[in-house]
């Protein structure tokens, strides 16, 4: 039995067109089985087509992919029915009502009509089962894509940003069942570029950028040492004097708009007593926890930048040229 | 399971019976061209090609051996140029009483002439539609990528779609089929119009019943490869405009490679066509002569199953190795 219910080792995807844009270069993904894996980049970075290649709807042009240990595509119909997915929006029938939606995809695996009653009422849909799927809200629309994926009874199910175009109460309405799913055993993978849902329900993170693996592990990994800093709100003449002494006293100091943001600190006292034994007063002083979004923006940032000094390394500069 | 799946998904489909609608329609529409054009010779007919007949007669006894005179001479002279002789036949020139009535048409020269492509019209169209809408409904809707989070062995998915709509076809086949036949044949005899069922008409009506199954074959088969209907429309009448009108129009020798041309051959048995051949004749006119050419039924249908499993198996291909957004 496999550690990971999704591995990829090397995946590449470029498209063509007028130029040839890499979509995924070269990506290592790891996916533990069971729990929620938030799989986090922003918009671009490669996560839709990741998905789509686990799926086999898409053909990548290199590299590896593995489902419970089974290879993707060549041996993806052996383990498909453990795995259900929902791809950016729902994608149904609109004229078909959402039971009859049901049924199709239902008697295509031969899975029996009672099972439809039952992942409707799981999904809260029974009394719009007979309603046509274009009169749907997003919410429901959502729900019913749910339902599908519910169908097979999966071992790992897939949500390609779920909760896009929804309301509060129906963001919270996911996230509760991602959560009850991955609860129950399963594995749930969720794409988001929405850094504050992921963080409340997933066990573990691969961020990815540009189509590469930035950092991957538990949340609690990801944010590291970065989880805790100290925020300082000094007069505005001197901020510059406070830095230069908490640098000195081994710190790292970043700004944050008015304030200073230290990390590696862990104690706000410890900051006062620094500042005060060189006659600065703090006016406010406080711990502050790092988010994971902070960490995404950081990491996504650094990444980024890291590509644009290798491009700039590969074609020079002009000046290095000269 | 997947076949089962997708008649299921025809029979709800509500676009499919509005095709359904749209054949019937279409269908009495041509029994009413029918009606229209199956005409007997009515006695006013008569009167009007008598007085015709005689005003001719008239002129004839006056001219008559002056024209045939001025006909052989005409003959001698083309003979002489062309060492051939053209057969005018000038002593047959007097004008006949059968000549000035109009043709009284049999239900056997009304399929030859119109009926078929009447009907090749309706079945084609109709079939064409259900089996292109069917498939390209699923990819603009998405529901073909969700499908195959299902199912996601293409080929299987390919098959149970195309084989789903050949399947659901066939019915109305017979439907239509049965309104055009009987309706063609009801209307010949309710006219008093010579109405016999040859075996050739038969077999003309039966081979008939494959058209419209094999339309939405082609149909879904081109919404694989193209996968949207409003492409597929364009495709087909580019193609309809481009090779059948314009190209087999212009260069009469492609008609053997005309999809029109063998469609008509396979229900009529063998179709002919018509190569016109031009020659400089040394006075510096250009003569030109039409020989009739034929073509097989095991050409026909030969050339028809080369086609149809060239695209069914090239949209098969295109479709396992296609990415899917």
């Amino acid at each position: 039995m496999s550690d990971y219910a999704i591995s990829t080792d090397g995946l590449r995807k470029s498209y063509r067109g007028v130029r040839r844009r890499v979509a995924v270069d070269g990506l290592d993904l790891r996916v533990p089985v069971g729990g929620v894996h938030g799989f986090l980049g922003p918009n671009g970075s490669g996560k839709t087509t990741t998905i789509r290649m686990l799926l086999g709807l898409i053909r990548p042009d290199d590299g590896e992919i593995r489902i419970f240990g089974h290879e993707v595509p060549a041996t993806l119909p052996d383990v498909i029915a453990r795995v259900g997915a929902i791809v950016e929006s729902p994608k149904f029938f609109p004229n078909f009502t959402g039971r009859q939606n049901l049924e199709l995809l239902a008697s295509a695996i031969g899975t029996k009509r009672p099972r439809v009653r039952q992942v409707l009422a799981e999904t809260g849909l029974s009394d719009r089962a007979g309603d046509r799927f274009a009169t749907y809200s997003l919410g429901m629309k959502q729900r019913l894509a749910i339902a599908a994926t519910l169908l097979k009874e999966p071992d790992l199910l897939i949500f390609d940003e779920p909760t896009n175009g929804l309301d509060p109460a129906g963001i919270h309405e996911i996230r509760t069942t991602m959560r009850r799913l991955a609860d129950e055993g399963r594995t749930v993978l969720v794409s988001s570029h929405i850094l504050a849902e992921v963080e409340q329900i997933a066990d573990t993170v691969s961020i990815i950028g540009r189509g590469r693996l930035i950092a991957s592990g538990s949340v609690a990994e990801i944010i590291g040492d970065r989880a805790e800093s100290v925020r300082v709100v000094l007069r505005p003449e001197e901020g510059e004097r406070a830095e230069g002494v908490l640098t000195a006293a081994g710190l790292t100091v970043r700004s944050d708009h008015e304030a200073l943001l230290v990390d590696g600190a862990t104690d706000p006292a410890d900051v006062n007593r620094l500042l005060a034994e060189q006659g600065l007063y703090a006016r406010e002083l406080g711990g502050v926890r790092v988010g994971l979004e902070s960490v995404f923006l950081e990491l996504t940032h650094d990444a980024e930048l890291g590509r644009t000094r290798r491009r700039d390394r590969r074609h020079g500069t002009g000046e290095e040229a000269a | 399971m997947l076949l089962r799946t997708e008649l299921r998904r025809l029979r709800i489909r509500r676009l499919v019976w509005l095709f359904v609608v749209a054949g019937v329609l279409g269908s009495f529409f041509v029994l009413f061209t029918t009606w229209v054009s199956a005409q007997p010779i009515t006695d006013e007919m008569r009167e009007q090609a008598e007085v015709a007949y005689q005003d001719q007669l008239e002129r004839w006894e006056e001219h008559g051996e002056e024209e045939i005179e001025r006909c052989e001479e005409e003959q001698a002279r083309i003979a002489d140029e062309t060492g051939e002789d053209p057969g005018f036949d000038c002593a047959d020139m007097m004008p006949q009483r059968e000549h000035f009535l109009p043709h009284e048409q049999s239900l056997a020269e009304h399929v030859d002439w119109s009926g078929l492509t009447s009907a090749i019209m309706v079945l084609g169209v109709v079939g064409l539609a259900i089996g292109t809408t069917a498939v390209a409904a699923e990819f603009s809707s998405g529901a073909m990528a969700t499908l195959l989070t299902f199912q996601p062995r293409r080929l299987r998915v390919y098959a149970g779609k195309v084989g789903a709509v050949a399947l659901a076809t066939v019915p109305l086949s017979l439907l239509l089929c049965t309104i055009l036949g009987v309706g063609m044949w009801a209307i010949f005899e309710i006219r008093g119009l010579d109405a016999t069922v040859s075996d050739a008409l038969l077999w003309t009506a039966v081979r008939a019943l494959a058209l419209l199954p094999a339309a939405a074959i082609v149909g879904a088969v081109l919404a694989f490869l193209l996968r949207s209907t409003a492409v597929v429309l364009a495709v087909v009448a580019g193609f309809a405009i481009g090779w059948e009108a314009i190209g087999v129009g212009m260069a009469q020798t492609l008609a053997p490679f005309s999809i029109r041309t063998n469609l008509v051959g396979w229900l009529q048995y063998g179709t002919t066509y018509f190569v016109n051949t031009c020659e400089s004749q040394p006075d510096g006119s250009v003569f030109c002569d039409s020989t009739e050419q034929t073509l097989s039924f095991a050409w026909n249908a030969g050339f028809l199953a080369v086609v149809g499993v060239l695209l069914i198996a090239v949209a098969a291909l295109v479709f396992r190795r296609r990415d899917l957004s």
